[in-house]
C-alpha cells in the first residue's frame, strides 16, 4: 500500500467512481477496493500501465471530474486508456464485481462428449446435409 | 565462436506446427534431427486463463503482437507500413501455444484458384493429394468434431467426438437454420475426451492465451517429449542469424545461432528446413545473403519475402436478450460456416470467407467494444461510462455471439517482408519490416460477408448488432513469402518445399503458401509438412546431402 500515495489513491477514487459508479446491484469501484489493494494488484499484473495512469491522475487532479476525464480522453487517449483498463480491470477481479454481473470466472464446464446434441435430435443438422455439398470440386482439373 | 562436433541428419529451424511435424516424422524414420528454437518452454501452470487476471494480462504478457509483448525472445517488427499487425508466440511449441485450435481444413477450390477464378496461382498439387496427410495429423493432434460436413468431399473422421456447441452455437446454429445456409459444429484441435496424453477440453474459453488444462494441442504438450527418447535434439533460446552457404558446394551446411547466452554458435547439418514463419523465415534467408546470392539466400528469383498474405479479418457480434454465458469455451470454434467460401462474381469480388462462430469472452472484452474509440466525433466519456458502462456491461456481456469472418487474401508482390535498415533483436541481428496494404478486393469481402452475418444475427434473434470491419490488431495468419511452385522463376520452392536455388535447403511453413484460402491455416500447414516429410523419408536416399 506504500508504492502510491493518499493524494493519488484518493483522487484515483473519485475517478474511478465516476467512471463505475453504483448502480442497482452492481458496487461502485471505490466500494471494492480499486483504488487501494486493487490497483497494486493491477500493477503487479501490468506494470506497463503505471505511466499512463499515473499520467492521467496527475491530469484530473484538481479538476472537475467530467471536465477532466473528458479533456484527458482527448488529449491523451492512451493515459485514458490506461486510466480505464486499470479501473476496469481491478473492478472486475473482485468478488464482489464478478458476483453483481454473474461471471464467475473462466472455469471448468463439465460435460458428456457422448451426449446427442440437441441439433441432432431436432433436425436442424441433417436439414444442413441434406441441402447437399457446397464446396466446388477440382477433380475434373488435369493435375499438374 | 562455439561449434558442435556433430553433424546432423537435418536441422530444423522453428518448433511450430511446421517444424514439430517434421522433427517428429524424420525422426522416427531414423534420421538424426535437431531442432533450434528461438523461445524456451511455457509452464502451463503460467497460463493465465484460469486466474482472475487472465483479460489483463491479455492485454500485454500474453498479447500475440510480439510488438506489445516486447519479451526478451521475442524480435521486433517494425509494422509502421502495414495495415495489420502480425501475430506470433516465441516459445517451444511456437504460436501453436496460443492458436485457437480451429482445424479448418482448405477447401478443394483453394488449391486452384487459377484455374477456377482466374486469380494468383494454382497449387502444384491438389486437395485430394494432401487429404491422407490431412487425415493423418487430424490423429497426431487428438481433433475433436463430427464427420460428415457437406462443406468438403469426404473424410475419415475425428478420433474424439464432438465438443458441446454451447448456448452461443446453438443461437447462431438456429440463424443460419432459418436462413438455409451451411453450417456445421466446429472442428477443433484438442480433445474432448482423454486422447494420447491430452486432458478433454474443459471449455474455459482461454485458448488464445494457453490452455491450463493440457488439451489444445501444441508441439510442446507431448510431441516433443515423445521424440526426445527416440533421440531429437531440441535447443532452446537459440536465434539463428544466418544459414550457412558453402560456394563451393553449392549447398547449404548449418546455420549460425545466438544462444541464450549471447554467445555465437554453429550447428552443422547434412539438410536443413526453416520452419520459422512467414516473417522469421525470409528474415534468416534475407539475412543470408553471400556471393552467389546477394539478394538473400535461395532468392534468384527475388521473390523471397514477397507475396506476404494476411487474412483479413472481421468481427460481427450479436447481442440477445438472453444470458448465453457467452464466456464459455472452446475458443476454439463452436461452429462454423462455408455458406458464402466460394467464389460467385456478382458479389464484385473473387473467393470467399469462412465464418468461425465464437464466444465473446469476459467481462473486459465488453469494454473493448466501445473503447475509447468513441471520442472521435466529439462524444462524451458519459457517453459510455457512468451509469452507461453498467448497462453496457447488463446488454452485452454474456450475451454476445460473434461470427469470426477470416476472408481470403491475394497474393501481392508489394506487400512484403524485408530487413529494415536500422531496428534489432536483443542479440543484434537485423529485424523484419512489413510492409502490407489491404486489397480493395478483400475490402469488398469483408463488407458483403459483414453484411451476411448481420442477417445471419438478426434471424438468430440478435437485438442489436456491432460490426468490427477489418480490424489491424488481427495478424494471426501470415502466409505466402517464399512459395511454392514449379516454375523457379515465379516460385522459391518447389512442390516438396525445396529451394529452387539450394538442393539441400527447404522451407515448410505457412511461407511456401502459394495462396492463402479463406480459412484458419494450421490444418492444411501441418497436412503440408507430414506430405513434405513423408517425401523426405521415401526419397532419402535421393536427397543431395552437403
Amino acid at each position: 500500500m506504500s508504492k502510491y500515495s493518499d493524494e493519488i489513491r484518493a483522487t484515483f477514487a473519485k475517478l474511478a467512481d465516476y467512471l463505475v459508479p453504483k448502480y442497482k446491484n452492481k458496487p461502485s469501484a471505490s466500494s471494492v477496493g480499486v483504488h487501494l489493494e486493487m490497483l497494486d494488484e493491477v500493477m503487479r499484473i501490468r506494470p506497463d500501465l503505471e505511466e499512463g495512469f499515473l499520467r492521467a491522475v496527475q491530469y484530473c487532479h484538481g479538476k472537475d471530474l467530467s471536465d477532466g476525464l473528458n479533456g484527458l480522453a482527448k488529449e491523451d487517449d492512451a493515459a485514458f486508456s490506461a486510466l480505464t483498463t486499470v479501473t476496469t480491470g481491478g473492478y472486475m477481479m473482485t468478488d464482489e464485481a464478478r458476483k453483481a454481473v454473474g461471471y464467475p470466472g473462466q472455469d471448468k464446464a463439465p460435460y458428456d462428449p457422448t451426449e446427442m446434441p440437441q441439433y441432432v435430435t431436432n433436425g436442424m443438422l441433417q436439414r444442413v446435409i441434406d441441402r447437399g455439398p457446397i464446396f466446388r470440386d477440382t477433380k475434373h482439373l488435369d493435375k499438374d | 565462436m562455439a561449434s558442435s562436433k556433430q553433424e546432423f541428419d537435418v536441422l530444423i529451424v522453428g518448433s511450430g506446427p511446421s517444424g514439430s511435424v517434421a522433427a517428429k516424422l524424420l525422426t522416427e524414420a531414423g534420421m538424426s534431427v535437431i531442432t533450434l528454437e528461438q523461445g524456451t518452454w511455457f509452464d502451463p501452470g503460467d497460463y493465465p486463463g484460469d486466474k482472475k487476471e487472465f483479460e489483463l494480462a491479455g492485454g500485454k504478457q500474453w498479447n500475440p503482437s510480439p510488438n506489445v509483448r516486447d519479451n526478451e525472445r521475442d524480435y521486433p517488427i517494425n509494422t509502421s507500413e502495414s495495415d495489420v499487425e502480425p501475430y506470433m508466440q516465441s516459445a517451444v511449441g511456437g504460436s501453436a501455444t496460443i492458436w485457437g485450435g480451429h482445424w479448418v481444413p482448405f477447401l478443394p477450390s483453394d488449391f486452384k484458384v487459377k484455374s477456377l477464378d482466374g486469380v494468383a496461382v494454382d497449387w502444384p498439387f491438389d486437395y485430394y493429394e494432401l487429404l491422407p496427410h490431412l487425415e493423418a495429423v487430424e490423429q497426431l493432434i487428438s481433433a475433436s468434431g463430427t464427420q460428415g460436413n457437406p462443406g468438403y468431399p469426404p473424410q475419415a473422421g475425428y478420433p474424439t467426438p464432438q465438443i458441446p456447441i454451447g448456448k452461443v452455437g446453438m443461437k447462431l446454429a438456429e440463424g443460419m437454420d432459418k436462413l438455409g445456409w451451411h453450417w456445421w459444429p466446429g472442428l477443433n484441435g484438442m480433445p474432448s475426451i482423454p486422447y494420447q496424453g491430452q486432458n478433454p477440453c474443459a471449455r474455459r474459453g482461454t485458448c488464445m492465451f494457453g490452455c491450463n488444462e493440457g488439451a489444445k494441442w501444441s508441439p510442446d504438450l507431448v510431441l516433443f517429449k515423445d521424440i526426445a527418447k527416440s533421440g531429437h535434439r531440441l535447443v532452446v533460446g537459440a536465434r539463428v542469424r544466418e544459414i550457412i552457404y558453402d560456394e563451393t558446394k553449392g549447398r547449404v551446411t548449418g546455420a549460425i545461432y545466438i544462444d541464450q547466452n549471447g554467445r555465437e554458435r554453429k550447428q552443422m547439418a547434412k539438410v536443413v528446413i526453416l520452419c520459422g514463419n512467414t516473417i522469421g523465415t525470409p528474415r534468416i534467408l534475407l539475412n543470408s545473403a553471400s556471393n552467389t546470392f546477394p539478394e538473400g539466400l535461395a532468392n534468384s528469383s527475388g521473390l523471397v519475402g514477397k507475396n506476404l498474405m494476411m487474412h483479413p479479418f472481421g468481427l460481427v457480434m450479436g447481442h440477445f436478450d438472453e444470458d448465453l454465458e457467452s464466456w464459455r469455451g472452446p475458443s476454439g470454434q463452436l461452429i462454423n460456416t462455408l455458406q458464402f467460401y466460394e467464389t460467385d462474381e456478382s458479389r464484385g469480388f473473387v473467393r470467399g470467407a469462412k465464418w468461425g462462430g465464437m464466444a465473446a469472452g469476459g467481462p473486459l472484452s465488453s469494454k473493448g467494444f466501445v473503447g475509447a474509440e468513441v471520442f472521435k466525433d466529439d462524444g462524451k466519456i458519459e457517453d459510455e461510462w457512468g451509469e452507461n458502462w453498467h448497462k453496457m456491461i447488463e446488454e452485452k456481456f454474456g450475451r454476445t455471439a460473434l461470427w469470426a469472418i477470416i476472408g481470403e487474401d491475394l497474393p501481392e508482390e508489394s506487400n512484403r517482408v524485408e530487413i529494415d535498415p536500422e531496428l534489432t533483436d536483443s542479440d543484434g541481428i537485423p529485424a523484419p519490416k512489413v510492409v502490407y496494404k489491404t486489397s480493395e478486393n478483400s475490402r469488398r469481402l469483408l463488407d458483403f460477408h459483414a453484411d451476411r452475418a448481420v442477417e445471419s444475427m438478426e434471424a438468430s434473434g440478435a437485438v442489436s448488432t456491432s460490426v468490427m470491419p477489418q480490424m489491424r490488431e488481427s495478424g494471426w495468419h501470415l502466409l505466402g513469402t517464399a512459395r511454392l511452385g514449379n516454375d523457379p522463376r515465379d516460385s522459391v520452392l518447389d512442390q516438396y518445399g525445396r529451394s529452387h536455388d539450394v538442393p539441400n535447403l527447404f522451407v515448410w511453413d505457412l511461407s511456401s503458401f502459394p495462396t492463402g484460402a479463406g480459412a484458419n491455416p494450421t490444418a492444411t500447414l501441418m497436412a503440408l509438412v507430414h506430405r513434405q516429410a513423408t517425401h523426405m523419408v521415401n526419397e532419402a536416399r535421393n536427397v543431395e546431402a552437403a
